[in-house]
């Protein structure tokens, strides 16, 4: 099965027809670590939805005393029920403040209930949900997260506010976000739902919309939260945050190794990712011509994601190259696109066009952002997409296929990988493991470390190799089944269900060695978090990173059909404290 | 305490990888440990005691090379971890079917924990890995007394018959061994059934179908014996944090009160 074909078997329809980027192209490391936010991505799509079906929130609760302590509840009423967060914001010290894995206490903690909770019902969970890991909640509940304050900036609006004048613009944007998060838990964790109970309960249906739906709650809850602690401080004198002022403010994250293997252990749903975002991709590039409107619209949001790059700020040295030159480049795209290459976009296949021409000429950030950025004026061709981003079926075997059959699969679909010299240190530099830490998946130096014995599978690459050696080595007949051959070598069950869905979903794996000394965890990171919509990556080494999530987001009691999507490559303008 | 079925299916892969089952195999035991706690036939146990019986369980998984496409052949599981096994046996019997076009036939010797047969049955019953959903009976005999049939229809519908006195407690019972007696094929009148006129319903489909609703809406209760057993075995797999790979993870050398 050719890239092409493999692709197209996952699309319906007209898709079949398209030309879809090769997986050999699209899943390799340094091009997933440069993506960027798209329509499609899931913090997008879930602010369309709540906007399209009209969700209301109502703050059923707020029993916060003036340093802003006690519990509130947020009632979300949809179309299919209704749903709760509830929030406890506690006391913490600053010695007890940490964003590590290791904390036990924190200044906020959520639960996002089934429902609407009872007294009793909040009791349990006052008793549960501030334990995090250590705590136990129910089937009720579908998502169990908590948050820091960023006090530098939390303490600095709430004075502002509470004498009466707003922050200034440059503070707020220079953090970003009033608390960042630290784990947000779904799919079973602690008891909660299971994602299957989750979707049939009607509420959410696309990956990660509970949690994300939690985490644009729990910001409305840090901006309802300075105001209140303002407004005890100096009842006479406090003011709310402006509208402005709300939407620059997202919620923070940090982001490490514990998103890494979830890529690797999903394959047939990072397919459904991939596939709907290079489907997206190849509907625009499909276009012959493209309307004044959409040139328009497109030149506009170009001159916006200059500005937007101008104002992502990271101390990491290799991003900050990588986003310095990433803004030259986008300066001298917008100045060719509206000047010497004026016609490009009006001439025949405009898009294909244009990417051709950053290919040529641009780094792979632009390339991706230049992607990212020509999906934008077509929300009517791709955002259906976003409904075809869910996978919930496990792994098959096909046991009856012959083991001549497999070997091709495995040549087909690992090529890259047979390639790959493993009797050689630097291929099998790191493992992956689960710490004993709150079982945070980690990587360890295999010749300096210990623990290697207790690897988990993501040495994908080397496991293909290997495989392909014994079916290769004449110690088995051609025609024999994978039934037949895993009952006596059942090591290698993990894998072969892996290269026989390999089959059916081409952009399911990524195309490097994770074991290799030049593997960046980061930027599997990164892939990950643009699914989810994240923007300005702030990478703190380059095994995790901060990032902002909803930042220039419409706030709940502000989003409609006009401004749901009206928030892509968000630019803040720079301006003092607004004093009465 | 009321556990959700991710939870349970996660403390029992770790706890199969933990104790030495071969990658795979420890998430299809586990699947099936769930599936079968989620339906109401308690499974804990029997994994738990499967997972810690032997000194070699990879060795306890793996059969010797021969014979496996002669549809005559007995397989002796007698000393074989049958609730880790049981997946590979299903996949030997779908491939005889899938590959000679007949119906696909088994016996095996000597299983332990033939419930967790069943699992992988309503897997390929429900959409096969060609999508085609697959019929199975499975015919389970210790001694003249206890003999039961695990039934899954092509769509993955379940039931289990035994003869007139059988309990359903006897299956979980055994631990000498079961002999197996299986068929697969698509179309259900190639699953014969002879001398299956003296079985009655013990479990039927609507029985076992209302139960994994109900534990998928609110949870399971695992035994708390067994559940301390795999979590001792889960715990196998962490690796102890060192300082250097500590400083390394995230919110590492960042400022917390910033």
């Amino acid at each position: 099965m050719t890239a092409a074909t493999a692709s197209a078997s996952a699309s319906t329809g007209e898709d079949a027809a398209l030309e879809l980027r090769p997986p050999d192209t699209v899943m390799r490391l340094a091009r997933m670590g440069s993506f960027h936010q798209t329509r499609i991505s899931f913090m997008r799509s879930l602010l369309r939805r709540i906007a399209q079906e009209d969700w209301r929130l109502t703050r059923a609760r707020f029993d916060l005393d003036g340093d802003g302590y006690g519990t509130a509840v947020y009632r979300i009423d949809l179309p299919a029920g209704c749903c709760s967060l509830v929030a406890f914001s506690d006391e913490l010290s600053p010695d007890e403040r940490t964003d590590r894995v290791i904390a036990e206490k924190w200044d906020a903690t959520f639960a996002l209930v089934d429902g609407e909770p009872s007294d009793e019902a909040i009791a349990r969970l006052r008793a549960n949900v501030p334990k995090q890991e250590a705590g136990h909640v129910s089937a009720r509940e579908l998502v169990l997260s908590r948050a820091n304050k960023s006090v530098r900036l939390f303490d600095h609006v709430v004075d502002c506010l509470a004498h009466g004048w707003q922050p200034a613009m440059d503070d707020i944007v220079r953090v970003g976000y009033l608390m960042r998060t630290t784990a947000v838990y779904g799919n079973g964790k602690f008891g909660l739902s299971d994602l299957e109970n989750t979707f049939a309960g009607g509420l959410f249906s696309r990956p990660f919309e509970a949690e994300l739906f939690t985490v644009y709650l729990i910001r409305e809850f840090t901006l309802d939260l300075v105001e209140h602690i303002a407004a005890a401080r100096k009842p006479d004198r406090a003011v709310r945050l402006a509208p402005d002022r709300r939407r620059a403010l997202g919620i923070g994250n940090s982001t490490g190794l514990g998103m890494a293997p979830f890529l690797t252990f999903h394959p047939a749903l990072i397919h459904r990712w991939m596939s709907a975002r290079e489907t997206a991709v190849a509907r625009v590039l499909a276009l012959a011509e493209a309307a004044p409107e959409k040139r328009s619209a497109f030149l506009a949001l170009l001159a916006r994601a200059i500005d937007h790059v101008r104002e992502w700020s990271t101390q990491d040295a290799r991003q900050a190259a990588r986003t310095a030159k990433l803004q030259d480049e986008l300066q001298g795209l917008h100045a060719d696109l509206t000047d010497g290459a004026a016609d490009l976009l009006t001439g025949p296949h405009p898009w294909r066009r244009l990417l051709d021409k950053v290919e040529a000429e641009g780094s792979l950030e632009l390339q991706e952002l230049t992607l990212s950025l020509m999906m934008e004026p077509y929300g009517e061709l791709v955002d259906d997409l976003a409904d075809r981003m869910t996978d919930p079926e496990r792994g098959r075997l096909d046991p009856a296929m012959t083991l001549a059959a497999l070997k091709s699969a495995i040549e087909r679909n690992y090529g890259w990988a047979l390639d790959i010299d493993f009797s050689a240190s630097p291929a099998q530099h790191f493992f992956w493991y689960r710490s004993a830490e709150k079982e945070e998946p980690r990587l360890g130096e295999r010749f300096t470390e210990p623990g290697a014995e207790l690897e988990t599978r993501l040495g994908v690459a080397r496991d293909a190799a290997a495989l392909h050696r014994v079916l290769s080595s004449g110690a088995w007949q051609d025609g024999e089944s994978v039934a037949a051959f895993l009952l006596c070598e059942p090591q290698w069950r993990h894998m072969i269900k892996r290269f026989q869905l390999a089959e059916m979903t081409p952009y399911g794996e990524i195309r490097d060695n994770l074991l290799g000394e030049d593997c960046l965890p980061i930027d599997i990171l990164r892939c990950k978090l643009s699914f989810f919509g994240a923007i300005k990556f702030d990478p703190k080494s380059d095994r995790w990173t901060r990032i902002t999530m909803y930042q220039g987001a419409p706030g709940f009691d502000e989003l409609d059909r006009g401004n749901a999507d009206s928030w892509a490559f968000p630019v803040f303008t720079e301006v003092g404290d607004l004093h009465p | 305490m009321i556990r959700s079925l991710n939870e349970v299916q996660r403390i029992c892969q770790k706890a199969a990888e933990g104790a030495g089952a071969p990658a795979g195999l420890d998430t299809d035991a586990a699947h099936g440990a769930a599936w079968l706690l989620a339906h109401d036939l308690p499974s804990l146990s029997d994994l738990a005691e499967d997972l810690t019986r032997f000194a070699d369980l990879a060795a306890a998984c793996r059969f010797e090379r021969g014979g496996f496409g002669d549809r005559d052949q007995v397989v002796d599981a007698g000393d074989k971890a049958g609730a880790v096994i049981a997946p590979m046996l299903v996949d030997l019997l779908v491939a005889r079917a899938a590959l000679d076009g007949e119906p696909g036939r088994l016996r095996v010797e000597g299983l332990t924990a033939p419930l967790f047969l069943l699992p992988p049955a309503v897997g390929y019953g429900a959409q096969g890995y060609d999508d085609r959903g697959w019929g199975f009976r499975l015919s389970l005999a210790a001694g003249t007394e206890r003999r039961f049939t695990l039934r899954v229809a092509a769509g993955g519908q379940a039931e289990i018959l035994g003869t007139g006195g059988a309990d359903i407690a006897a299956l979980f019972e055994s631990r000498d061994g079961w002999s197996l007696d299986a068929v697969c094929a698509r179309a259900p009148d190639r699953l014969d059934s002879r001398n299956q006129t003296e079985f009655n319903l013990v479990l039927d489909a609507e029985r076992l179908a209302a139960a994994a609703a109900r534990s998928l809406a609110d949870g399971v209760s695992p035994d708390p014996e067994s559940w301390a057993r795999l979590q001792a075995l889960a715990a196998k797999v962490l690796v102890p944090a060192t300082e250097q790979s500590h400083l390394m993870g995230a919110g590492a050398l960042a400022s917390d009160n910033e």
